[in-house]
């Protein structure tokens, strides 16, 4: 049981993270000198590292609502960017992702595909993890 | 101590995941994304007609009686919707995924190519060069694949904010290249750097802001299909 807590927490604090990363990606990427000097899709693997360290030393308070914010936080960033054009915001959200993954020959529609389930992961471990922290403290 | 969740109930929370799950997917699942629509094509399937020679495995084709140069690219769908300097950069060049179109053959042996066909480069520009316009021979490019049954002028597949006709030239370049190994095989505005450029723009036009330039997702197929670029002395 403890254990199982634990593989949820660190996969909820890299999936946080991987969110995290591409918001700050996303926003970074438009200052225009920096994305054609720097690969700033790293930023997304750096979030999927310094994710589990932070959880690890901090613990999280409610986590649906922070896993959910992520989420959210990257399709507001990346409507914000794209003035709600959602077509062009899904481009956008795919080609960062293949840039973080270091996955230059994967298709923009993969990519995206990944996002979704990486998203809706996200929300689903989140909500696992909520519940079993719920039952902690009763 | 990790904090009890917060609602009062199953229920509710059962019900704030339905709909984050609704929104992620609607948000994500509508739109049909620039890419779509188009013809699917085989990345690894060269353009029609007489570009046969093209492909990925034999990315660079010169001919030197036509006087002509062609180079195996594919479109980044990313450029759709972010501004770029790079018109056509090699795809292992350090500016290999900064390009509107991720070429297969590199920027060396696209230099040797076009001295080849007797083009006569510029080399007028230095790296701390500022407003300075490209010299060189004018090049003529175009572009095709598979399902555009024509050749196009390579201003229709790329925006430029300042609508300034596009003046392809052998800029040169050949040490900066090999030292820098960007990989640039064409860029948008004049570039010290790249093997080709546009000396409609000087040199930091797009750095300072006076030009943007973007892929033309109306006119260009869809994110990683194969596009046969021809270079052409005028």
């Amino acid at each position: 049981m403890y254990r199982r807590e634990n593989i949820l927490r660190v996969l909820y604090h890299v999936l946080v993270g991987f969110h995290t990363g591409l918001v700050l990606a996303l926003l970074c990427a438009q200052w225009t000198w920096l994305e054609l000097r720097v690969n700033t899709g790293m930023l997304i693997l750096l979030g999927c590292l310094l994710g589990p360290v932070y959880g690890l030393r901090k613990n999280a308070g409610r986590p649906l609502l922070r896993g959910s914010f992520a989420v959210l936080a990257v399709l507001g960033a990346g409507l914000l960017i794209t003035q709600g054009d959602v077509a062009a915001m899904r481009i956008l959200v795919g080609a960062m992702v293949r840039e973080g993954m270091f996955l230059p020959d994967l298709s923009l529609q993969s990519a995206e595909l990944i996002f979704r389930g990486l998203g809706l992961l996200t929300i689903l471990v989140a909500a696992v993890y909520s519940r079993a922290a719920a039952k902690k403290v009763k | 101590m990790i904090k009890a969740f917060n609602f009062r109930s199953a229920g509710k929370t059962m019900v704030c995941i339905t709909l984050l799950m609704t929104l992620i997917l609607v948000l994500a699942g509508c739109g049909g994304g620039a890419d779509q629509g188009k013809a699917n094509q085989d990345p690894g399937t060269p353009a029609a007609g007489k570009n046969t020679e093209v492909s990925k495995a034999n990315p660079l084709v010169v001919d030197k009686e036509a006087k002509t140069v062609k180079v195996y690219t594919e479109v980044n769908g990313k450029y759709f919707v972010e501004p770029t300097r790079h018109g056509i950069v090699f795809k292992d060049g350090s500016n290999g995924n900064k390009s509107i179109l991720k070429a297969y053959a590199n920027q060396n042996d696209f230099y040797n190519a076009l001295i080849e066909i007797n083009a006569k480069p510029g080399n007028n520009l230095q790296l701390t060069s500022t407003g300075v316009p490209v010299e060189g021979d004018k090049l003529n490019v175009t572009v095709t694949w598979a399902g555009a049954n024509k050749e196009l002028p390579f201003g229709e597949i790329v925006t430029d904010s300042t609508n300034r006709p596009f003046d392809i030239r052998f800029g040169g370049n050949q040490q900066n290249a090999k030292d820098k190994n960007t990989g640039c095989i064409l860029c948008l505005d004049s570039c010290p750097v790249g093997i080709t450029s546009n000396a409609a723009h000087p040199t930091k036009d797009f750095d300072s802001g006076k030009a943007r330039f973007y892929g033309n997702k109306d006119v260009l197929p869809q994110d990683g299909t194969p596009v046969i670029v021809t270079f052409k002395v005028q």
